[in-house]
């Protein structure tokens, strides 16, 4: 069984020229935690939600590769924290939008799908392998009522 | 003779050019060595300094359990509060830092530690992070100068010559001192008196607490027995002929054994494996296969025709032979890895030793090469794996450093600082 059986395909969609606080709206109002940024034609630009906020609030010596692993000593540095999130809500998602989502292919076996959901988290977006197009997104949710669809189908 | 000086001439090329990862290379160039039947597996063995090897991975194993103590992040936090986070002493303090953990730790390990810290603290005042970078460069070049194990051309020669952790004490720390001095003061010229932060931004920074970064202070106290017998195992053990390939292996079990007692098997396993994962292999293996590549050209004679050519131009003048490789040395090492000239020049000044009046006449010889290849790897960006590293840091913080941009100061200043380095030479070695 493929993925695009068990994906979901009618998905809250940002564009890349939104506001983070106008996102983060759409985001509460929909309650998602996450969406993909897709351009005008349909393609996949990146994946947006509440911790991709969270990833840019934080110093970057802690989000880059071989950083900082804890930061229990930074007392003192709420208000700092409070201000990022301040000046962050007025850029536009693409500056704050993982721009290399994991990705699933339309025909990837569902296990696989599975797999990488367990890995990297829910939602994945499905997208076609040649041109990037947009399909829909794997949840935990989806894989799950699709499996349930089989077996109730089988027996 | 014809196939060990092709071999080596491309390996070399292949490592300079970084083509081919530096670990391929010379395997490749090792093996070929063999099967070529220029040397046969016992030269293979005899040519390998398995002191080199030991005294690396040991202390590798000793720092990959240590920093998980938080320990080095501690100094680094305990320092900025303790110059106020006044940012013109907090950039002179972090070098100092870099230095000091630099002469104990191999410099790319300190970049690695030290970095991500100055990044936070640059970013918690407000301020560019590139002085900071460029003097941690700086001063993990002239720390790792200091001492037996601070650098690997340090633990190569003082292998080879059997020089101990004390002689470097003795011989090349006090100027590797005094050179940074001298550039903590430019650097304070240049970029220091010129720095501000906003009171509030000092003030949050004076809220951290560095002992927070402490995560594990059972490991802290257990690292830090280590290193201390591990140090003192390298001053007391050279009279006693304890290698310190040797002190360093034995302190990495030691402190192995104290990290994981009385843990299940399993944890056991997990903990040492971890440990060892941690050990850059690829560094360990372009090692084995250098030495094997310096052992074929050895060998063949080729090594004593260079040193016959050599002492054509030097002749019996120490002072001049040892000034040539202090400068040829910084030069070369500010654009090429210092390790392979380094391995190349050990059985080089070897071979010239009887020529310029034996083991003891030749002792400058050693310090003005080690002096040369480390303090050169500050003459460019590319010049040593710790300024690489800085870097990618840096790049990866949004911050790029540029090549020419760092070399308009780095290269004048690599060669003030071999200049200090000739003089102090010519006053106290010869």
């Amino acid at each position: 069984m493929p993925c695009k059986d068990a994906m979901i395909d009618k998905v809250i969609s940002l564009t890349p020229d939104l506001t983070i606080e106008e996102a983060l709206a759409i985001l509460e109002a929909e309650r998602i935690r996450t969406a993909p940024v897709l351009s005008k034609d349909n393609t996949l630009l990146g994946m947006f939600g509440f911790m991709s906020v969270m990833k840019k609030v934080l110093p970057v010596s802690v989000t880059m590769a071989d950083g900082l692993e804890h930061l229990d000593f930074a007392r003192g540095a709420k208000p700092d924290i409070a201000n990022r999130l301040k000046d962050l809500k007025a850029k536009t998602v693409d500056c704050a939008m993982d721009e290399k989502p994991i990705v699933l292919s339309p025909d990837l076996s569902v296990w696989e799908g599975i797999l990488k959901l367990t890995k990297h988290g829910s939602p994945l977006p499905v997208v076609e392998s040649q041109t990037n197009t947009f399909l829909g997104i794997l949840t935990e949710q989806s894989a799950i009522t699709e499996l349930e669809q089989i077996t109730s189908g089988s027996s | 003779m014809i196939v060990a000086t092709v071999i080596l001439v491309a390996a070399y090329f292949f490592i300079i050019t970084e083509k081919i990862n530096r670990a391929i290379v010379s395997l490749l160039g090792a093996g070929l060595l063999v099967l070529l039947g220029v040397l046969n597996f016992e030269l293979v063995v005899q040519g390998i300094d398995f002191n080199t090897i030991f005294l690396l991975t040991g202390m590798m194993v000793i720092v990959a359990i240590t920093k998980e103590s938080g320990v080095f992040q501690f100094v680094a936090i305990y320092t900025a509060k303790l110059v106020k986070a006044n940012p013109r002493l907090l950039l002179i303090a972090l070098a100092v830092v870099t230095a000091l953990f630099s002469a104990l730790l191999d410099n790319v390990t300190t970049v690695l530690l030290v970095v991500p810290v100055t990044l936070l603290l640059t970013d918690q005042l407000k301020l560019r992070a590139y002085p900071f970078l460029f003097s941690q460069i700086f001063a993990s070049n002239i720390g790792g100068t200091a001492t037996l194990i601070g650098d690997p051309p340090n633990i190569l020669i003082g292998s080879a010559v059997g020089l101990s952790f004390m002689d470097f004490v003795e011989w090349v720390s006090p100027i590797a001192i005094l050179v940074l001095v001298v550039c903590l003061f430019i650097f304070d010229f240049i970029w220091g008196r010129k720095m501000t932060a906003a009171e509030e931004d000092k003030q949050a920074m004076m809220q951290y607490n560095a002992f927070e970064a402490i995560e594990d202070k059972v490991l802290l106290t257990k690292s830090l027995i280590t290193l201390a017998l591990v140090l003192f195992g390298f001053i007391y053990g050279h009279g006693q002929g304890w290698e310190p390939g040797t002190i360093a292996l034995t302190g990495a079990a030691f402190l192995l054994l104290l990290h994981t007692l009385g843990g299940k098997p399993e944890e056991q396993s997990h903990a040492v494996h971890s440990a060892f994962n941690q050990v850059e292999w690829e560094t360990i293996f372009f090692f084995l296969g250098l030495f094997v590549l310096v052992s074929g050209v050895e060998h063949t004679g080729l090594l004593k025709i260079i040193a016959g050519k050599l002492l054509g131009i030097t002749g019996t003048n120490v002072e001049l032979a040892g000034m040539i490789v202090l400068y040829a040395s910084a030069v070369l090492s500010s654009i090429v890895d210092n390790i392979p000239f380094v391995a190349t020049m050990i059985p080089l000044l070897k071979a010239m030793q009887t020529d310029l009046g034996g083991p003891q006449a030749i002792e400058p010889l050693w310090w003005c090469l080690s002096l040369g290849a480390c303090l050169g790897g500050n003459g460019t960006l590319i010049g040593a794996s710790a300024n690489v590293m800085v870097a990618s840091f840096s790049e990866r913080a949004g911050q790029r450093i540029s090549f020419m941009q760092f070399l308009k100061l780095s290269f004048p200043l690599m060669m003030l600082t071999t200049v200090i380095s000739s003089l102090f030479a010519y006053i106290v070695y010869f």
